[in-house]
Parts: structure tokens; C-alpha cells; sequence
């Protein structure tokens, strides 16, 4: 696999994506690192081992829920769906990185 | 908080689910081919999981018991330990309750911070119209006074004996709402002959009897009637565990009283302290007089630690003194118990370095190994406190030697038990930390297999030697200074006399004459004693009671004046000879001397500091300006008066009832040439038949002014008990370092025996360690002992040094051969090593 055109998620931006991946309904596990995966156009790919520590992290702050249901393929999977106060979190932290990306072009361009 | 509840509820299922996600998650991943995303999955397991655990106190409970499994395994290690903190936590305990209960106790009255003492121009007493004049002035609250009775007779029916009383004003108990036992205190409504009784009195005098409320008490021959009786803790406003038989009513209008005052509810202790001065100020443009009221005001939390004086300031120096030894001793303890850590942790250094390599963090270990030391030292603390609740209760049983009553009733309370508490928390630091923090520094660097060495061991080892020679030596300059004590010359015999103390009831003498006959007659009665020699009375006897006056003499010839503070009593003829007090020129009083021409007789500090050190009597002297001429009839030997330890003082001594000299209370000395044990029941009975009526107690003089020694016996006592125990604590510690340092060159010596060598090398290798030890500890144990020894000089009698080389010879000595007693089990350990074995062992 090529690692090298595989940049590493930033500190911190896990928890963005996983939750403007939530936005648009409640997924599975598997599905949130597909869906990041695909929505970044394959570049970025999320590491299992940091996935699901940021899920129990999520939830534990309350910004998630999580619950049982049935996958696609019918099976037993948990289902995570983002709270009001998910939303919230991701408003902010959606803000915080538009700012950060823009000043990071800004160095860069000069 | 949100957070705790999820935490608690969920937390239990969260670990299935994690395993069916993940599972579901990599069969997913297998579909898409990828058989493996997870790399570790119980990595990722513990990561997503750590969160939702309560994860410091989960370890903190897995630490407690895997430190007691641990424990467990070593029954003697956790036996000395126990011990040592037991001991250590416990004396430090007593003695803090002792300092509580002396210093810190309320007095046994509503509300004891809004208590205060009040007093004017540093007396104690304080005049009627002074006391009515802040009464009326409504700067208080309410105003009580109070005033000791310290000669009461009480007349069970059978035999009188003399009592302690406190005379109270008639508000006392309303305004002061003192709690009780039985019964009730007076009001201003109730006659005058009541009386309200201590427990004390109750129990040992009374038999517990149920009913003795409205029941007559004979005092002084009047019948009081008693209204209630104290509880056990009742506590007086004088505090210092000052504790009388019973309190009656104030019946003299005109008596001077100690005043306390209940502060006013709007009011605080300096508002109250400068609307009193504004009271003293009026009071003394109205009256006049000097010094004048107002010079000195001063309004004091009635607590024993706000007034404290001279000679109360001498029993808090001692108790700080005790105080600091007791925690020497405990420091020594915890030393002690680092070592034992150091050794039982090195004993453990390849667990610790095997889970620190694998990534344990150090704070972990760390906190592991503390553990253990916070075990020992709490259930120390338990064990300690429980130590010191009998200690207390020792000391409340112990019927001090004094002339005045002094009980004290120690009850564990909240401040005694967070003392404990602290001091188990510095304990656990003090023994845990350093042999922790070194132990998993020494396993971080690298050794693996091999022992580092031990010279933390060492230092400790040397660190509990000079604490314990420092410890020892106060005490052993406590016992030498018991010892020259003992062989002070008082001035005075004390064997083969008794004291026949007397308090004459003052309904029947209540004047010169009768107060003389009745003296006189005693004197007879006891000289016809066979086995008596000779008999004397006095106003005080040295120790017991002292007169300090302070006064002006002239000269008469010249115009040599003489101002000096004097100790002043009254003796018939006979006293010096029955005190064994050596006259040095002139000669005794007669008994015409009561009524004749005044005389006084001087003593030899009296001779140095007004004559000029002549010993020459016939001198005439005039008492103050304008005073009676005196006569100086005769010169004595100084005699002590108040301590031991005193230095010489001027005494004077006048006729026993000269001019309309009125006593209460008279003392007789008797003089035997038997045992003066013998004579007690024929002096007792003497007494009584003369009349029974007056309360007689009779003791050998040499019982009675046990408690002159008291303070030296106590200090002895208590000091050498601690230094026991820290040389006790220092043979543990230096034998468990002998014994670690055999065991720790088992294969040297295992090498040396196996090539030859001698016996008796093996055992000068073992000993020279040992004795390295002690000599480095005990020259800086001394050192530091001279200095810290230095301000004890104000225990000590004249004549014993802070620096006394008996002391500190012996507590070398002693420290020596301790310490090489202590080594001798390990060495005999040391050369019965088998050379196979230890070589086999490592």
C-alpha cells in the first residue's frame, strides 16, 4: 500500500470528522471510517485503533449516542448518532479549523 | 457528574459491546480484504475502555491489596513496623493530649469563648467596690468572681480534714450556666451555707452516695447544705487542671475576687477591653489612688494558655521540650521503618525493574510502594492511638505530690485524633518516600540482575544514630540531673521529720490569743511523744508555701538602705533546731520575743546582701520609711524555699504570732529520733484528742515535698522512658542493617571463608562496618546534642551543666554497646556461612 500519499490525520481532527460523518444519520463503525474515507476521495483513511477509542470518547463526553441495530447485511451492529450537544461541539470545532486552514494557506502562500 | 453515573451504569456492558463491534468491524474489514485492521486488538481495547474506568482508584484498590498480600508474607518485618509506629505515633499522642488538656481545654462553662478574665494592674484580685463598679457598668454581660479557700475544714463526723474550695460569687453557676452532674448550682435566691461538690469529692469522700443532694456538709463548724455535685470533666476558670473539692458561696461583701465576665452579645473582646478601660478611668477620677486602675486593663479568653506566667511558662517549656523529643523518637521510628522498606524494596528491585522496562510508569510503582508504608503507618496510627488513650488514662489516675489539687481527666477528642492522623500521613511520607523514590530510581538504571549498593541504608543508619544520641542525652542529663538533685543541700533535714499540717476552723479561732493557746498546746502535747526530740510551728514550710514580699530597710547608724525581695515567715523558738537549719551566729526567738521589743532573724543571703556579709546580729534595722525598728537577733543558713533549683534568697523570720499575727492554717515540724513513721499515729492522735475539730494531716516531711523532686522525677521519668525507647529504636535499625549487610556479602564472605580466611577477619569485617556506623552517628549526635541541650540549663539545679560529660559519656557508651549487641546476631549468622551454599545462592 502506499503509505506515503496517505497523510496522517492531524491531532484532533478524528474527532470533526467522526462527527460531520454522524451529521447526515447514524452510522456504524465501519461505515464512519468508510464514509471518511470516501468523502476525503480515498486520501485520508482512518486507523481502526484510533477509531474506536474516539467513539468511547465521544460518548463519554456526550457527544454521540450509540445503540444496537441491524447492518445493511444483517447483522448485529451499534449504531452511533450525533446529540444537540454533538452538534454543537462540531459548529465549533468546524470554525476552529476553517480558521486554522486558512492560516496555514496564508503562511504557506508567502 | 454526569459523567460518574454514565460511568457507573454503563460501564459493565461497555466491554462485551466493544468485542462484538470490533468483531463485526473485522469481518467487514475481511469482506473488503482486510483481514487484520486492528493490529493489537487489545490495545485498542484497553484505549477505548481506559476512559470509562475510575482508573486511579481502581489501581489505588488493586495497590491496598496487593500491599496487603505482600504484607502478609512478612509477619516480623510488619511486627516491628507496627511497633515502632505504634510506639512512636502513641507517645506523641499522650503528650499531645496532656498539652491539650493543660493548655488548650475551655474551662466547663456556656459558651467558653465568650468567657474572659479580667484583671487590673497585673493582680489577680480585684476589690468589692472595683468589682461593683464593673457590674453596674453593663460592659459585661454578666460578671462573676471567685476566689480560692485553700484552708476549709470539713468535719465528716468522726475526723476533719482540711479541704480545697473555691468561693464563687452568688451568680456564679446562673451566669457562667455551669453544666452538672446532679443537683443544681445556687442562685442569687438561695441562702448562703450551700455547696456545690466536685466528683471527685463525691466518689472518694462521699461513697457515690445517690442521694447526697440536700444533704449537710459540716465545713469550718457551719452546716452547708449540698445543691449538686460536678461532673467528672468539669474544668475550673483557673484551668491547669487546678481542681477543688467543692465551690461555696462568697460570704465576706468585702473580699477580693478573680473576675471573669460573659462578654455581650454585641460586643468583642477589644471593644469590651477599652469600654472597661473608660470604666477604670472614671473609677479612678472618682477614688483616686495609686497605681491607678486604669494603667493596666486587660480582658483575656479565660483559657490557660492566654495567661500564661512565670511559672506556668516553665511547664510549657518542658512539654515543648517533651514534645520534640517524643517526636524525635517518632522520627527515629520512621527511619528505622525506611530502612526496612530500603531492604524489603531491594529485595524486590527485579519485579520493579522488569515492569518498568515494559512501560510501567514510574509514579505507578511509586505509588504502589507507598501503599504499603500508608498501611503500615494508618494501622499504627490506629494501634498508636488506642497506645495513647491508655497513656492518658494513666496519667489521670496518677495522684500528683502537690500541695495545691492538680487532677487532670483526659478524654479522646477531635484534636487529639487529627494529631494522630497527621502524624500517621508524615509517617507514611517520612518511612515510604525515600526508600520508594530510590528504589525505582536504582531499577531505571539499568541493573537488571545485579544489587546496586546500599548506601541510602547507610545514611539512614547514621541519620536514626544521631537523632538517638541526641534523644538520649537530654534524657541522660534529666537523670544526672535527678541524681544532683537528690544530693542538693536543702538548708534543711527532711528525714526523721514529719509535717503536721493544721487548719483551724474559724468559728472557733478567730483571733491571736485562742489561735496561740491552741499552737502552744500542741506543742506540748507532741513534745511528751516519747521517741519526739523536738517540736516547732511555723506559718510555711520551705516548698509547701512561700510569703514574697518586696521591701525597703534602713540601717539604723548609717543610712545604708537595703530594697530587696524577700521571703518572709513566722517560726517559734525551736523551729531551726527541728528543722536542722544551722544557726550561724546570735541566737534563736524566745517566747518572750512574741510580745517583747520586734526582732526578726535574717539569713545568710539576707547577711550578704544588707550587712555587707557580716555575719554579725544585734544589728538594728528600720522596716521601710517611717517602719518599727528590728532587731536582727540571730543569722541562719539560707534554706531553698520554692525549688529545688532555686538560687539562694533573702529570708526573714519573725515570732509566730507576734503583734495580732492571725493563721488559718499552722505547721508543725516534728523532730524524731526514730523513724519518723513511728510517731504518726501517736501524733495523730495527740492532735485529736487535743481537738477534734481542727483538721489535722500528718505526713513525713519527707512525703510532702515529694513534688519538690517532682519536677526533676518527672523529667527524669518521662525523659528517660523516651530516651529508652529510642535506644531500643536504634538497636532495631542497626541490627536490620548488620543483618542486610551480611546477607548482602553472604558470597564475599562465602569467597573469603572458602580461601582461608580467619574467623575471626570475617567477624572484624562484619563489626568495623557497625562500628563505622556508630562512631560517624554518635560525633554528630553529640555535636548536635550540645547545642540542643543548651537551653535545658532552666531544669536543672545550680551546679548541673547542659554539657555534664557523665551524660554524654554514658549515652555513648551505652549506644556502643547496644549497637554492637545488636550486630552480634548477624555475625554469628555471618560465620556460620556455608561456602557452597552461598556461593550456590546468587
Amino acid at each position: 500500500m502506499a503509505k506515503a500519499t496517505t497523510p496522517a490525520l492531524l491531532q484532533g481532527t478524528l474527532d470533526l470528522l467522526i462527527l460531520h460523518a454522524l451529521q447526515r444519520g447514524s452510522l456504524h463503525g465501519y461505515a464512519i471510517a468508510q464514509t471518511i474515507h470516501l468523502l476525503s476521495d480515498t486520501v485520508l483513511k482512518v486507523e481502526e485503533g484510533s477509531l474506536y477509542p474516539a467513539l468511547y470518547r465521544l460518548e463519554l463526553d456526550g457527544a454521540i449516542s450509540s445503540e444496537w441495530g441491524v447492518s445493511e447485511n444483517n447483522r448485529k451492529a451499534k449504531y452511533y448518532s450525533i446529540t444537540k450537544q454533538g452538534r454543537k461541539i462540531l459548529t465549533q470545532q468546524q470554525e476552529t479549523w476553517s480558521r486554522l486552514s486558512v492560516a496555514v494557506d496564508r503562511v504557506l502562500a508567502r | 457528574m454526569r459523567r460518574f453515573f454514565l460511568k457507573l451504569t454503563r460501564r459493565r456492558q461497555l466491554e462485551q459491546d466493544l468485542e462484538a463491534e470490533m468483531a463485526f468491524h473485522r469481518e467487514m474489514a475481511a469482506a473488503e480484504g482486510n483481514p487484520t485492521p486492528f493490529g493489537n486488538p487489545s490495545v485498542v481495547k484497553e484505549q477505548a475502555l481506559d476512559l470509562w474506568r475510575f482508573t486511579s482508584f481502581e489501581d489505588f484498590w488493586r495497590d491496598i491489596r496487593y500491599g496487603l498480600r505482600s504484607l502478609r508474607r512478612s509477619p516480623a518485618f510488619v511486627l516491628s513496623a507496627l511497633l515502632s509506629l505504634a510506639l512512636g505515633i502513641g507517645a506523641n499522642t499522650a503528650i499531645f493530649s496532656l498539652i491539650v488538656e493543660i493548655f488548650l481545654s475551655p474551662p466547663s462553662v456556656d459558651q467558653p469563648q465568650r468567657v474572659a478574665s479580667i484583671n487590673f494592674r497585673r493582680s489577680s484580685h480585684t476589690e468589692a467596690r472595683v468589682r461593683e463598679a464593673v457590674a453596674s457598668s453593663g460592659v459585661f454581660a454578666d460578671v462573676v468572681g471567685e476566689t480560692e479557700y485553700p484552708s476549709l475544714t470539713w468535719n465528716d463526723g468522726t475526723q476533719t480534714r482540711r479541704v480545697v474550695a473555691i468561693g464563687t460569687t452568688k451568680n456564679f453557676f446562673t451566669a457562667m450556666r455551669i453544666p452538672m452532674e446532679m443537683g443544681r448550682g445556687w442562685s442569687e435566691q438561695d441562702r448562703d451555707r450551700t455547696a456545690v461538690i466536685s466528683y471527685r469529692f463525691w466518689q472518694s469522700h462521699l461513697n457515690s452516695d445517690p442521694s447526697t443532694v440536700g444533704k449537710p456538709l459540716v465545713l469550718d463548724g457551719q452546716i452547708y447544705t449540698v445543691m449538686g455535685v460536678l461532673p467528672a470533666n468539669h474544668k475550673t476558670l483557673i484551668g491547669l487542671g487546678y481542681s477543688p473539692d467543692l465551690y461555696i458561696p462568697v460570704t465576706e461583701p468585702q473580699a477580693p475576687l478573680s473576675l471573669y465576665g460573659r462578654l455581650r452579645p454585641d460586643m468583642t473582646l477589644e471593644g469590651t477591653q477599652s469600654a472597661l478601660r473608660a470604666v477604670a478611668q472614671r473609677l479612678d477620677a472618682e477614688v483616686g489612688g495609686s497605681p491607678k486602675l486604669s494603667s493596666q486593663v486587660e480582658v483575656q479568653p479565660a483559657m490557660a494558655f492566654a495567661h500564661l506566667h512565670n511559672a506556668t511558662m516553665t511547664i510549657a517549656v518542658f512539654l515543648g521540650v517533651l514534645m520534640l523529643l517524643v517526636f524525635l523518637v517518632l522520627v527515629v521510628a520512621c527511619v528505622n521503618l525506611a530502612n526496612l522498606m530500603l531492604v524489603r524494596n531491594a529485595a524486590r528491585r527485579q519485579e520493579l525493574a522488569i515492569r518498568l522496562s515494559l512501560g510501567a510508569a514510574r509514579s505507578r510503582l511509586l505509588q504502589q510502594l507507598m501503599v504499603e508504608s500508608l498501611l503500615l503507618s494508618l494501622t499504627g496510627a490506629l494501634l498508636g492511638f488506642g497506645l495513647a488513650q491508655v497513656l492518658a488514662g494513666a496519667i489521670t489516675r496518677i495522684d500528683l505530690p502537690m500541695p495545691i489539687p492538680i487532677h487532670f481527666h483526659i478524654e479522646p477528642n477531635w484534636r487529639v485524633a487529627t494529631y494522630a492522623a497527621a502524624l500517621s500521613i508524615l509517617a507514611t511520607l517520612m518511612c515510604g518516600l525515600l526508600p520508594a523514590w530510590q528504589s525505582t530510581r536504582a531499577s531505571l538504571s539499568s541493573h537488571l540482575q545485579r544489587a546496586p549498593r546500599q548506601r541510602m541504608g547507610r545514611y539512614l543508619v547514621v541519620a536514626q544514630i544521631t537523632i538517638s544520641v541526641v534523644v538520649l542525652s537530654i534524657s541522660a542529663l534529666f537523670l544526672r540531673n535527678l541524681i544532683m538533685a537528690a544530693n542538693t543541700n536543702l538548708g534543711f533535714e527532711m528525714k526523721h521529720a514529719l509535717r503536721v499540717e493544721t487548719h483551724l476552723p474559724s468559728t472557733k479561732y478567730n483571733a491571736t490569743a485562742p489561735m496561740h493557746a491552741y499552737v502552744s498546746a500542741a506543742l506540748n502535747e507532741m513534745r511528751g511523744i516519747p521517741g519526739v526530740e523536738s517540736v516547732a510551728a511555723a506559718r510555711m514550710l520551705p516548698f509547701l508555701d512561700a510569703e514574697q514580699n518586696h521591701v525597703h530597710f534602713i540601717l539604723s547608724g548609717s543610712n545604708d538602705a537595703c530594697e530587696l525581695s524577700v521571703n518572709q515567715n513566722s517560726v517559734t523558738p525551736d523551729f531551726f533546731s527541728a528543722m536542722r537549719t544551722p544557726l550561724l551566729a546570735g541566737r534563736s526567738f524566745t517566747d518572750a520575743d512574741r510580745t517583747g521589743a520586734p526582732v526578726l532573724i535574717a539569713n545568710r543571703s539576707f547577711a550578704n546582701r544588707c550587712l555587707h556579709g557580716r555575719l554579725t546580729p544585734g544589728v538594728t534595722v528600720r522596716w521601710g520609711e517611717g517602719g518599727d525598728l528590728y532587731q536582727i537577733a540571730g543569722i541562719v543558713e539560707d534554706t531553698k524555699v520554692m525549688t529545688v533549683g532555686e538560687d539562694p534568697r533573702p529570708q526573714i523570720y519573725l515570732p509566730l504570732f507576734h503583734g495580732t499575727e492571725e493563721t488559718k492554717r499552722v505547721e508543725f515540724v516534728v523532730r524524731s529520733t526514730t523513724p519518723a513513721e513511728q510517731q504518726i499515729k501517736a501524733v495523730r492522735d495527740a492532735m485529736h484528742r487535743l481537738d477534734p475539730n481542727v483538721a489535722v494531716d500528718v505526713q513525713p516531711l519527707e512525703t510532702s515535698m515529694a513534688f519538690a523532686y517532682l519536677p526533676s522525677r518527672l523529667g527524669a521519668g518521662l525523659m528517660g522512658s523516651i530516651g529508652m525507647l529510642g535506644l531500643i529504636l536504634a538497636a532495631i535499625g542497626l541490627s536490620g542493617v548488620t543483618a542486610y549487610a551480611v546477607t548482602r556479602r553472604s558470597r564475599e564472605i562465602g569467597i573469603r571463608l572458602a580461601i582461608g580466611a580467619s574467623l575471626r577477619s570475617v567477624v572484624q569485617l562484619v563489626v568495623s562496618e557497625s562500628v563505622w556506623l556508630l562512631v560517624a552517628g554518635s560525633l554528630a549526635g553529640l555535636f548536635l546534642a550540645l547545642f540542643v541541650a543548651r537551653p535545658l540549663t532552666m531544669f536543672f539545679v545550680p551546679g548541673m551543666s547542659s554539657t555534664d560529660s557523665w551524660a554524654f559519656f554514658g549515652v555513648v557508651a551505652a549506644l556502643f554497646v547496644t549497637g554492637v549487641a545488636a550486630s552480634v546476631g548477624p555475625i554469628h549468622r555471618a560465620v556460620k556461612i556455608d561456602p557452597a551454599v552461598s556461593l550456590r545462592d546468587e
